[in-house]
């Protein structure tokens, strides 16, 4: 039987930093066999998921390398591909629009429940 | 349920022939979207404001202004907080010495840049797009930053999807913490300092402390921030209503106080305040900047009309016209004449 042959690409996605408790990413460029930690080949920008005092999530992205890369076909991994379409670099993911609507709709389902009450925003990661 | 759940299908085969495109041609967008809006934003500020700052870098103005501001090596290399330190000695020849006192004076020089004086700048309010389907996607906003190569500050483009699903420019506010995060500026902070609230600024101008705000404005702010327009604004008043003129010359404020002054047509106590000193040709520096910025004022078509423009007939045709402490200057102006012709005489 012949060997399966597995090919290595290059993609880009998330690696995690940060510590205990306080997630921090990276935007980076690896191939897909290295680890998810491994030194990157290039470092693309960065993802903080935790909203500053502001509410914001902090989202830092070298465009310029990113559309090098992107017009050298590499591949992405989902939450890069979710980041760039809320950027307006892509267009919006189709799971983002998915989480919106459910989103939505539990918020839809809180509000029918209990009318008079302050309403909490739903949540979702991309 | 099932036309959205159709359409984001949809989506989601035309989001995968794209990407195999590469469809990038979004942030062009924005770009051309920006250029425009840029525009029209200027055409509106030239009907309803004109904008100071064409006239404040023109050569002509800025030479003006740093002959105003004088350079006093006291002041400019007076006592400054610093780690103490041992005196380092050098043996130097005479052409050395001279060398070395011109490069120190040089250096100080350059720090008499005057901070820009422009109008406070505008929000853009256009979104990029607006995406209904999109909204509470997340509980917060997502705020993106462009960290390519050698983009300079004031031309990042910092953008936020907010939580209903719009696109747009991030405000001012925002882009100016991003770029403290991702370029930090030494003695900027990240968080507004309270100095800047009302109640303190008021607080260090009763203590007369100009230059000290005045620096840290230059330093926490754009010279375009509304925050930057109202601090240095507050200041100025404050000091022609205190007639403190002094405090500012020679440092880099000076050139700003005398624009401000002569931009909104109050450059009567400087004058005043120029002439007892006998600064005599700032004096009329300050007149013809005056003359610069209101081209159509009835001083400048005097001032134009003058047979003889000595320092003195330039001063006169001023009070003449537009002054509004008229007898003050003009006794002022007579008590200057009379000393420059008793020492002419002791002479």
């Amino acid at each position: 039987m012949p060997r399966l042959i597995s090919k290595t690409f290059d993609i880009i996605k998330l690696a995690l930093h940060g510590c205990t408790n306080r997630p921090f990413y990276h935007i980076v460029l690896l191939t897909n066999k290295s680890p998810r930690d491994a030194k990157p080949a290039e470092q693309l920008g960065t993802y903080d998921p935790m909203p500053n005092i502001y509410n914001e999530k902090v989202v830092s992205l070298d465009v310029e390398r990113i559309k090098f890369h992107l017009a050298n076909g590499v591949a992405m991994s989902k939450p890069v591909e979710k980041l760039l379409g809320l950027s307006g670099l892509l267009p919006v993911h189709p799971v983002s629009y998915l989480a919106a609507m459910r989103n939505r709709k539990k918020l839809q389902d809180k509000v029918e429940e209990q009318p008079e009450d302050t309403l909490e925003k739903g949540n979702s990661n991309p | 349920m099932a036309a959205p759940l159709k359409s984001v299908l949809l989506i989601a085969k035309n989001a995968n022939l794209l990407k195999n495109n590469i469809a990038l041609s979004c942030f062009a967008r924005h770009m051309t979207c920006r250029s425009k809006e840029f525009q029209s934003a200027h055409t509106s500020e030239t009907l309803s404001e004109k904008d100071p700052f064409p006239i404040f870098s023109d050569k002509k103005v800025q030479d003006l202004l740093y002959r105003i501001t004088g350079f006093d090596l006291l002041k400019a290399a007076g006592p400054q907080k610093k780690p103490i330190q041992a005196p380092s000695y050098k043996l130097l020849t005479d052409e050395e010495l001279q060398k070395e006192l011109h490069d120190a004076r040089m250096k100080l020089k350059a720090r008499l840049q005057m901070p820009p004086y422009m109008n406070p700048r505008k929000r853009n309010i256009t979104p990029l797009s607006i995406d209904p389907d999109l909204a509470n996607f997340d509980s917060s906003n997502y705020v993106f930053v462009d960290i390519s190569f050698g983009v300079k500050d004031r031309k990042r483009n910092v953008l936020i999807r907010e939580t209903d699903g719009t696109l747009r420019i991030a405000p001012w506010d925002v882009k100016e913490r991003m770029n403290q995060i991702f370029n930090p500026r030494e003695g900027r902070h990240y968080i507004k300092p309270k100095i800047f609230e009302e109640q303190r600024l008021e607080k260090l101008i009763v203590e007369k402390r100009f230059v000290y705000i005045l620096d840290r404005a230059c330093c926490q702010f754009e010279p375009d921030d509304p925050d930057f327009v109202r601090t240095t604004h507050r200041v100025y008043n404050a000091i022609n209503n205190n007639q403190e003129y002094d405090i500012l010359r020679s440092t880099r404020h000076f050139g700003s106080l005398a624009f401000y002054l002569a931009w909104n047509h109050i450059i009567d106590n400087l004058l005043l305040d120029m002439i007892n000193r006998d600064l005599l040709s700032d004096a009329v520096d300050l007149i013809n900047l005056h003359c610069i910025i209101h081209q159509s004022s009835p001083c400048s078509q005097a001032i134009s009309q003058l047979e003889s423009p000595d320092k003195v007939a330039i001063i006169q045709t001023y009070i003449k016209t537009e002054a509004t402490i008229k007898p003050q200057l003009e006794l002022s102006l007579q008590a200057f004449q009379d000393a420059s012709k008793n020492k002419r005489k002791t002479n």
